[in-house]
């Protein structure tokens, strides 16, 4: 007898079951799907890597990081504090490969907690109580209110805060890493039932010695685990077929990082721009001081203008300072995105996409446009990309 | 219902490897004529090109001779 084989389709460059995109048939009979996809283990150690092979089933739009454990402080304290880095840095870089795109993200915590605020106008961390330095903060934080940035009975630790005591410091952190970006629609989501690719998630650890100062003869060790969760939608037969929603695009979020600024007028021009791509949002950072830096706080005392710009000088968004970039940030997203943490936020697709998302085919030389107000020492910055590309084109 | 094309305007580069679709010769239409009966058409402009190219360089020409006997008859067009 001959044998019959499966007929196959190509869907975001792998082969793939046959398959139907027909968002009309998949929205009424999807199953949102929520389930583990690592269990919590203890991760690899500061300066290491985890690697986690995800789940290959389903339709996979979004992932669910936690960070849990303590963080014992010992010997003689005095002079130990954390950085700017801690905690969200703590994640210095999250990656996500998938079906043949290597780094489809590729950002660092903070980013993913900037992001997650960018896109979710409903989150807000309005009266979340963190500490930051030696003051107690409410706005700004970019904090959920299960978050715990470290606690050791009163004592609340934070970013550029000194360990006052030795003792355990209990630390649980959540990051949620947007796979889709649209998790309505789920345009840019993975499509994970094949089993001709792998879908991997790699989470580096930032170094000890970046999140932390540890005192002349302070200890520290680490207790900290992670566990992943995946938000996954099933994959319906309707009719006799298989239907999927529309698949055609990956969602990316890179970040890079650049000293290459100086006061004045600073244009940072945009990696990886090409035809094909639509530019959802960029963020980005200033830091300044002794490594690993601080954060300048977005206002008019630090930023003057700022836009971004593409071609020979076409400027189509600029505003005078930093402090009218953050105003429309808030109005934006409903958190006080760079008072704390320094971020700034050029926004294209929470509004209305199809109208405001830059076509990086029509814009050359995409850059963004940073005045420093004041010379800065040691200076870096940090810009992130979201952008939205065809599936079958490389990254 | 909801594309990355409705949301974004994105379009995707290629089409995916699993759409068949029949290639169609480009620049033929069915009602064309071919070969010799082409090129005698009138509607065809090489035609008018080619009479007009005979006539300004004056090479239309026609001889003949009829001989009936001792009596040579002879005509001739356009050439001496």
């Amino acid at each position: 007898m001959t044998p019959v084989a499966q007929p196959t389709v190509s869907l975001q460059g792998v082969t793939s079951p046959d398959v139907v995109v027909d968002p009309n048939s998949f929205y009424p009979a999807t199953r949102r799907l929520l389930y583990p996809m690592k269990a919590i283990t203890p991760i690899a150690g500061f300066g290491s890597t985890d690697s986690v092979q995800l789940r290959q089933s389903g339709i996979v739009s979004g992932l669910l990081v936690r960070v849990v454990g303590t963080l014992v402080f010992g010997g003689t304290i005095t002079g130990t504090s954390t950085t700017w880095r801690w905690p969200y840095n703590l994640v210095r870089a999250l990656r996500v490969s998938a079906n043949g795109q290597s780094n489809l993200i590729n950002c660092n915590g903070l980013a993913l907690k900037g992001l997650e605020f960018a896109a979710n106008s409903d989150l807000n961390d309005r009266g979340v109580s963190r500490q930051i330095g030696a003051a107690a903060v409410t706005q700004g934080t970019l904090s959920t209110s299960c978050e715990d940035w470290g606690t050791n009975g009163a004592t609340l630790a934070g970013p550029n805060f000194t360990i006052p005591a030795t003792g355990t410091f209990t630390v649980d952190l959540s990051y949620f890493v947007p796979i889709a970006a649209d998790q309505v629609s789920l345009v840019g989501s993975i499509f994970a039932q094949t089993a001709a690719t792998n879908l991997t998630l790699d989470i580096d650890w930032e170094t000890q010695a970046n999140l932390f100062t540890l005192g002349g003869s302070a200890t520290l060790a680490q207790t900290l685990s992670y566990q992943v969760q995946g938000i996954v939608y099933s994959i319906p037969v309707v009719g006799g077929r298989a239907v999927v929603p529309d698949l055609s695009q990956f969602h990316q979020i890179s970040q890079f990082r650049t000293s290459a600024i100086g006061q004045g007028d600073n244009e940072l021009l945009l990696p990886g721009t090409g035809v094909g791509r639509k530019l959802l949002r960029t963020l980005f950072s200033i830091s300044t001081g002794t490594a690993p830096g601080t954060p300048l706080a977005m206002t008019a005392a630090n930023f003057g203008a700022l836009g971004w710009r593409y071609g020979g000088n076409d400027t189509p968004e600029q505003v005078s300072n930093g402090q009218q970039l953050r105003y429309i940030n808030e109005r934006q997203f409903g958190v006080d995105l760079g008072s704390r943490w320094g971020l700034a936020a050029w926004d294209f697709s929470s509004e209305f996409a199809l109208r405001d998302v830059v076509d990086e085919g029509a814009t050359s030389d995409l850059r963004l446009l940073i005045n420093l107000v004041n010379a800065p020492t040691t200076p870096f910055a940090e810009v992130i990309q979201e952008t939205l590309f065809a599936a079958p084109v490389g990254a | 219902m909801f594309t990355a094309s409705s949301i974004y305007g994105a379009q995707p580069q290629a089409p995916s490897a699993g759409v068949a679709g029949v290639l169609e010769p480009m620049g033929i239409t069915s009602d064309d004529q071919g070969g010799v009966q082409a090129l005698v058409n009138p509607r065809n402009p090489l035609v008018a090109f080619g009479v007009l190219l005979l006539l300004t360089a004056g090479l239309i020409g026609a001889s003949g001779s009829v001989r009936l006997g001792k009596a040579t008859f002879r005509a001739s067009a356009g050439k001496e």
